[in-house]
């Protein structure tokens, strides 16, 4: 540890923070006084100086079933999105590291990294054409002699659709990240494993994984914040009222409410519902990235 | 070392992992594919993974009229502008912020945090880009999210993980904290502002959303906007087309399956071309930004 | 802690801030520049200096927009200017139009005219954002508009408060275009012997024969069940709409036990086989796709069925292919009744700082007058086809008011013309201004089997045509109209398709045997408890009266 200097020249460092800190005041502090709209009967002819309801609002949402509905959605949603977005990662990524061939596992690697720079944009429209009641996959299983599934428009099947083209556009992120951790680890670990004449899968559970399971937990508990982030890019793209019953989430739903069917005071109310959840969560997974992986991100 | 021996296992690790590989990138290869292909043969159902019938039909369309090259001139001239200014506040800030001994650095830091934790929500903030007269200006696009607070951090903890001693000599040497910034410390900055700088073009040419709320006219869209107003309005787009022979022409070769195509294929191109070089630094970044300690 | 008390002071300096900022101007589009301008005595007579108006307007990709033309510079907006001096403005067009405005009223950033869905004009109404007509509307609405007023009072009620008029009903073609038809095959008819349909057995006889004879199924249907709910109105219900049920109170028609009539019959249509196996799967598209490859003769559908999938099916399957339609019978031939909803297209606002309210009241005024006295007054063919054809009334949706005895107006004239063509006699086609496109594509379709004119043929020239049903529904009284008549309550508003959806989805089941008929109970029940029930009585409360 260093002793504590004095630094000189203090107000040169503010001045640096300056633009900043205004960018971050105007654009992320100010809006958020906008949020007593939340509170009121928003009226857009007195603005924020509306009649006072008090929690008004949030009584009336959570006797929404609709409301309710988009809750349960997108812990569903979300929930899955976590768990196989470190299953299906972690897996390849030790699947890569079995590898012999270097070249193959860095071509394998840029394949898989694709999609994840696509905008959802384009996502949606590449899986509206491929997942079509008559599009390629529905050809490829009729020719397997299988029924055509309604990828899109089955409430059913929706939000498996949403979870499984999320892990497929992102899986390879996540892998990159593990690959990185594996390739850090000691292979004199390895050596000895090898001198006992250990097999792979044996290497694999009881070397490999214990290695890694750090970085899982790592991101494990920095993906926390995003249980009530279902993915409003996604969804709001490829989304349709037949599937609302099952698709629906919060952000989409809040731009439904707020925006496209005016109810601004309640389209605010629901997002600033989402903000304390998320910042609760945030704040306990940041808590627990410090004591379970000694992680600090600030 | 000794010689690699091959087991049936490394023969099915390599099919397995390439199937998965393929996966990723066969849907677009059929999307180019069909945005090649005639409107006849999409519908037969005869397009998979090479162009049937080939025409450049569906591409005469898109880029007719210009309102697609306006768009990625938009989308452009917002990535360039939007980069610049989050690289230069990120790392005006990050550089202070990297020095404990700042004074409120620690008040600094909440404040900047809170903004990761809550936000006023898209009414609020679309009321005030609004009262600020910032609508239908590429500005609004950029200056709410001037700022973006966790890649900053990433930033701050790489200048704190470089050696004091080279800034020491610096100051030693009469160096102001601005000359210091400029001259020592951002030559290192390299490979980190490379990844933090990708990060934000890809979430600028990326981003949709602001464009359709913050554009009220839509000849300002930017193209991911105006692709996604397109998702869903190609076909009555088509039927409004008019009737000049020459589009005529054009029409009878496609379809709006193939039009979207060729309209995705050309939204995903430029990420597609910069896709190598992103690739080696979000590599970097990434174990800069997640893995380190 | 000081950080914390420095933290205090600074989210109170903010919020501070934060009112500034956002109390502070409230810019308003509306009028830009332009100033106040006396308005000439006569309501026709052009101003003196250029008045500007501004106006926000929807995409409507129907509009084929010619040579140079598009929604700023085109001949509605060039007729403003020449005959009123009056310079409108589109400050934006958008394809997202509800969410591009209700962001605008957000702000306040509001133009001089726009259209505005209920919703939105009960907002703006309680905002005060909007201006009362009464007096501007007195002054310097023509009588042909005056006359739309009186003689649907009902509907233009609905943009009233407390007795003044706040929005100006932008109506609709008319009901004549809301009534169902069995279509069928007229080739196959012919070649089986068929007369017309009288009862719903002579329809199943004829689906069945069709099937059998020619290798595919009976009855066409999509996945959405559009099409049970047309068949339906042959068993007595009337879905979609609301209609008094027994006990006097209002009900949902899809709900009824009419209703469970229908769809047990159609479970038993999907049994034999005549609806085909996978509908399910089918959007509307691919049901037409299956009518143009031949495999089925016989579908319910609306009245324009002519326009698309027809003219794709006389090119795959040739023109003696042609589809007619039919009246739906009953199950025991006595007629049925059609549905009429509550069909009015929103409303056209004027913002309350506008300054020259009479400017718009003088757009409003043209469409009326081209629609309905514009042959009369003299206006040269050339220029009423220069605003009519193309699809060219889309540009002027935002100011449109539309007299809703048009369609029908129309298929009086075009017929009557069409017949006396048909009889060898001269027709001359400046009488029947706008209209006429609809007597050439008839011409067309006769003389050269011009595909393009398909549509208007089976939609108005044909002696069977839809209108020509559609007008003796009209002409007899023989039609249900919506309790409903006006905006949607909110609960239904709130809930938008969930509702139907929760239906759709339960009589699918019915239908393709995953249950019997009696589940029929349990999903209105679903439907009750989802909100059903709270729409019900907002909707007896509203217009039980």
């Amino acid at each position: 540890m260093k002793k504590k200097e004095k630094l000189k020249n203090q107000w040169q460092y503010h001045l640096m923070l300056l633009p900043g800190f205004l960018a971050v005041l105007i654009f992320c502090y100010i809006p958020m006084y906008g949020l007593i709209i939340a509170f009121e009967n928003y009226n857009v002819g007195a603005g924020f100086a509306s009649p006072w309801v008090g929690l008004a609002n949030f009584k009336y949402l959570f006797n929404q079933p609709t409301f309710l509905r988009t809750i349960t959605n997108t812990l569903f949603i979300a929930i899955w999105k976590l768990a196989l977005g470190i299953v299906v990662p972690v897996t390849i990524a030790l699947l890569l590291n079995e590898m012999k061939s270097s070249k193959i596992t860095r071509f394998y690697q840029t394949l898989i990294y694709i999609p994840n720079f696509l905008s959802w944009v384009i996502m949606a429209g590449v899986l509206m054409d491929i997942l079509a009641t008559d599009g390629a996959v529905n050809s490829i299983l009729a020719s397997l002699g299988l029924a055509p599934i309604n990828f899109l428009g089955s409430s059913k099947i929706f939000p498996w659709t949403m979870i499984w083209s999320d892990v497929w556009k992102g899986f390879g992120y996540g892998t990159i990240v593990y690959l990185a951790a594996l390739t850090g680890m000691d292979p004199a670990l390895y050596e000895s494993a090898d001198v006992d004449g250990a097999s792979r899968w044996v290497k694999i559970t009881k070397i490999t994984l214990p290695l890694l399971m750090p970085t899982i937990i790592l991101m494990l508990i920095l993906s926390l914040g995003n249980v009530l982030n279902a993915g409003f890019d996604q969804i709001y793209n490829l989304y349709s009222p037949v599937v609302y019953e099952t698709g629906d989430v919060i952000d989409t739903y809040v731009y439904r409410l707020g925006i496209q069917q005016a109810q601004y005071s309640v389209g605010t109310a629901v997002g600033l519902f989402k903000s304390v959840v998320s910042a609760i969560l945030i704040a306990v997974s940041y808590v627990l990235a410090d004591r379970l992986a000694g992680y600090r991100i600030f | 070392m000794k010689k690699t021996r091959y087991t049936a296992f490394d023969f099915f690790l390599v099919i397995f992992l390439g199937i998965i590989c393929i996966t990723c990138v066969l849907p677009f290869v059929h999307l180019l594919a069909v945005s090649f292909s005639s409107n006849a043969a999409v519908s037969a159902g005869k397009v998979g993974f090479i162009p049937v019938d080939f025409t450049l039909a569906s591409y005469d369309y898109v880029l007719k009229g210009g309102k697609f090259l306006r768009a990625m001139g938009i989308s452009i001239l917002r990535v360039v502008l939007g980069t610049l200014l989050n690289l230069a506040l990120m790392v005006l800030t990050a550089y202070p912020l990297s020095k404990d001994e700042l004074r409120f650095r620690k008040v600094y830091v909440v404040f900047f945090v809170i903004t990761m934790l809550f936000s006023g929500g898209m009414i609020p903030t679309y009321l005030l880009v609004s009262k600020l007269g910032l609508k239908n200006n590429i500005l609004a696009l950029i200056l709410p999210g001037a700022l973006p607070v966790y890649n900053m951090i990433i930033l701050m903890n790489f200048i704190r993980g470089l050696p004091r001693e080279i800034e020491e000599a610096a100051w030693i040497d009469g160096a102001t904290p601005f000359q210091t910034l400029s001259m020592v410390i951002f030559p290192l900055l390299g490979p980190s502002l490379a990844t933090v700088g990708l990060f934000s073009m890809v979430g600028h040419w990326n981003d949709w959303f602001s464009g359709l709320i913050y554009m009220s006219n839509p000849d300002m869209y930017p193209l991911q906007t105006y692709l996604q107003t397109l998702l869903v309005n190609f076909e009555q787009l088509l039927q409004s087309s008019g009737n000049g022979a020459d589009i005529m022409a054009i029409l009878s070769k496609m379809n709006a399956r193939t039009g979207r195509a060729a309209q995705l294929f050309l939204g995903a191109l430029p990420i597609m071309m910069v896709y190598p070089f992103l690739q080696k630094y979000f590599t970097k970044g990434l174990t800069l930004g997640s893995v380190k300690g | 802690m000081k950080a914390k008390r420095i933290l205090a002071v600074l989210t109170a300096a903010v919020m501070g801030l934060g009112i500034v900022a956002c109390g502070g101007s409230g810019s308003s589009g509306a009028s830009s520049g332009a100033g106040r301008v006396e308005p000439p005595e006569d309501i026709w007579a052009p101003y003196e200096e250029t008045v500007t108006v501004t106006v926000v307007g929807e995409e409507n990709s129907g509009t084929a927009f010619q040579g140079d033309d598009d929604y700023q510079h085109n001949p509605w907006y060039q007729a403003y200017k020449d005959r009123f001096n009056i310079d409108l403005q589109n400050v934006w067009v958008s394809n997202d139009y509800t969410t591009k405005l209700n962001l605008s009223i957000a702000d306040g950033d509001l133009p001089d005219v726009f259209h505005v869905n209920s919703s939105q004009l009960t907002q703006l109404h309680a905002a005060g954002m909007i201006m009362n007509l009464d007096e501007v509307f007195e002054k310097y609405a023509s009588d042909t508009l005056k006359g739309y007023r009186k003689d649907n009072a009902d509907t233009w009620a609905t943009g009233e408060f407390d007795g003044s008029l706040y929005g100006i009903p932008q109506m609709s073609y008319g009901p004549i275009d809301q009534f169902q038809y069995v279509w069928i095959r007229q080739d196959w008819m012919q070649e089986c012997g068929f007369d017309e349909p009288k009862t719903m057995d002579d329809v199943l006889t004829i689906a069945k024969t069709f099937a059998e004879k020619y290798g595919g199924y009976g009855i066409a249907e999509n996945q959405n069940l559009d099409n049970l709910m047309r068949t339906a109105l042959a068993y007595g219900a009337h879905p979609g709409i609301w209609v008094k049920q027994a006990d006097g109170t209002l009900g949902y028609g899809t709900i009824q036990p009419e209703m469970k009539t229908a769809v047990a019959e159609y479970a038993k249509w999907y049994k034999d086989g005549i609806l085909k196996s996978d509908f399910v799967t089918m959007d509307n598209d691919k049901m037409f796709q299956s009518l143009i490859n031949g495999e089925c003769g016989l579908v319910f559908f609306a009245q324009w069925f002519g326009y698309n999938p027809v003219p794709d099916l006389i090119a795959n399957q040739g023109p003696e292919a042609i589809f007619y339609p039919y009246e739906i019978p009953s199950e025991t031939g006595s007629p049925i009744m059609g549905s009429v909803t509550f069909n009015n297209n929103g409303y056209v606002v004027i913002n309350k700082n506008c300054v020259n309210p009479e400017a718009v009241m003088k757009i409003v005024n043209f469409f009326p007058y081209m629609m309905d006295d514009a042959v009369e007054a003299g206006e040269t063919h050339e220029f009423i086809c220069s605003l009519y054809d193309n699809n060219y009334p889309n540009i002027v949706f935002p100011t449109r008011v539309i007299n809703p005895m048009t369609d029908y107006n129309q298929y009086v004239q075009v017929k009557a013309a069409v017949d006396k063509w048909l009889a060898g006699e001269e027709v001359d086609t400046a009488d029947l201004g706008k209209n006429v496109s609809k007597f050439n594509s008839c011409v067309a379709w006769n003389t050269s089997q011009d595909v393009n004119g398909v549509g208007d043929w089976l939609q108005q020239g044909n002696d069977r045509s839809a209108y020509g049903i559609s007008k003796k529904y009209l002409d007899d009284g023989q039609y249900v109209k919506d309790a409903m008549w006006g905006a949607p309550t909110a609960t239904l508003q709130a809930s938008g398709s969930t509702l139907n959806d929760i239906l759709i989805e339960g009589f699918t089941k019915i239908i393709v045997g995953e249950k019997d008929i009696d589940y029929f109970d349990e999903i209105v029940q679903q439907w009750k408890t989802a909100g059903g029930d709270q729409a019900t009585q907002e909707i007896n409360e509203t217009y039980g009266k």
